[in-house]
């Protein structure tokens, strides 16, 4: 995690949604924070604004992780997918949830995707976290990508795991 | 009220969420910045956190008005202080609640929740007013955990949001509750 400072946060009047991503795969080892697309951010206002009962998708009920190539686009609000993915699905994938409650409170969802040695190749420059959106729908809610200087592009290792973990923290502010 | 000006809002490394009140009862007219409590955090957390379908947060959502002036919002509050009526409070006669939608698409990023209550129906000092949603704790492995409606925010005036004022029982009281999702 980079500088999710909890603890620290005593004023309630606004709640802060940020994403960190690490990355490692063998001697490269990167960390960085996230850009929200619009439809991240709608999906999540639309589940604030539901009246519905019991019928509300939520957004880790179907979730994956791409990684892409492109290094020139930068992110937009408009952006719903990676501008060039690499199609090939991590070999394992795991997410894990956290209340923090009491005097303090935050939640934390953990997001990790593992691509077996030699399974991808090239250069990566944008990653994608998809979530599953209130009506249903799957995309991407978030990215993170070269092009808005959030990392440096590297060349896969394919003799070493890959390893991503996107980090989602909702905290005071 | 504090304006957010959607048309700004560009792609960013944080989402912001905020809550401004407004409060109309005959000439008093107050403006506020809302507190939010631990478990309205936790309820929008939720949508992230859980595999399943949950209750949507305006299921069965409601918003009271209190008396208390001198005890400041905590992340553990999970009620008004002294709640005008019977707990949680004095429904308000009418409620609505509406969306505005981001201008090039249809994303919703303003959501307004209105409250009336009609001449005489409230009195006394008002000096906190509670938005409540509905609260949900989902996890990874299994959605669909709802509880019940419960505070989510709150405005006081001993967080020094607004001035408490003696309720006008001639008029109607009006609380709109605007709660904005923006780029940070």
């Amino acid at each position: 995690m980079l500088e999710t400072d909890i603890i620290k946060n005593t004023d309630t009047i606004e709640l802060k949604l940020f994403g960190e991503v690490e990355i490692k795969n063998g001697d490269t080892k990167i960390k960085g924070r996230n850009h929200w697309v619009g439809q991240g951010l709608g999906s999540l206002s639309a589940f604030i604004g539901s009246t519905s009962g019991a019928s509300v998708y939520t957004a880790t009920s179907t979730w994956y992780i791409l990684l892409g190539m492109d290094t020139v686009t930068p992110t937009n609000v408009t952006m719903t997918g990676l501008v060039k993915p690499i199609s090939t699905q991590p070999n394992a994938k795991y997410v894990y949830g956290f209340y923090y409650s009491g005097s303090i409170s935050a939640v934390l969802v953990r997001y990790e995707s593992q691509w077996y040695t030699g399974t991808v190749s090239g250069t990566i420059g944008e990653l994608g976290l998809y979530l599953t959106f209130s009506n249903g729908g799957v995309g991407m809610a978030s990215r993170l990508s070269v092009a808005d200087n959030s990392f440096t592009a590297f060349t896969v290792d394919t003799s070493s795991v890959l390893d991503v973990l996107w980090n989602i923290n909702l905290v005071y502010a | 009220m504090e304006e957010y000006n959607i048309e700004k809002a560009y792609v960013g490394d944080f989402i912001g969420i905020r809550g401004t009140v407004k409060i109309e009862n005959g000439e008093h007219i107050v403006i506020g910045k809302n507190h939010w409590v631990g478990q309205g955090l936790e309820t929008i957390g939720s949508y992230l956190i859980t595999n399943g379908s949950l209750y949507g947060a305006l299921y069965s959502w409601g918003m009271y008005i209190g008396s208390d002036t001198s005890t400041t919002t905590t992340v553990s509050m999970t009620s008004l202080i002294s709640p005008i009526g019977t707990a949680p409070g004095t429904a308000p006669n009418t409620k609505s609640f509406s969306a505005a939608y981001y201008s090039t698409s249809t994303i919703p990023i303003v959501i307004t929740y209105i409250a009336s209550w009609n001449a005489g129906t409230v009195s006394g000092t008002l000096g906190e007013a509670g938005l409540y949603v509905y609260i949900n704790f989902g996890n990874v492995t299994n959605g669909t955990t709802a509880s019940q409606p419960g505070l989510a925010s709150r405005l006081s005036a001993a967080d020094g949001s607004f001035t408490a004022f003696t309720i006008n029982t001639s008029v109607a009281l009006t609380v709109t509750w605007t709660v904005s999702l923006v780029y940070a």
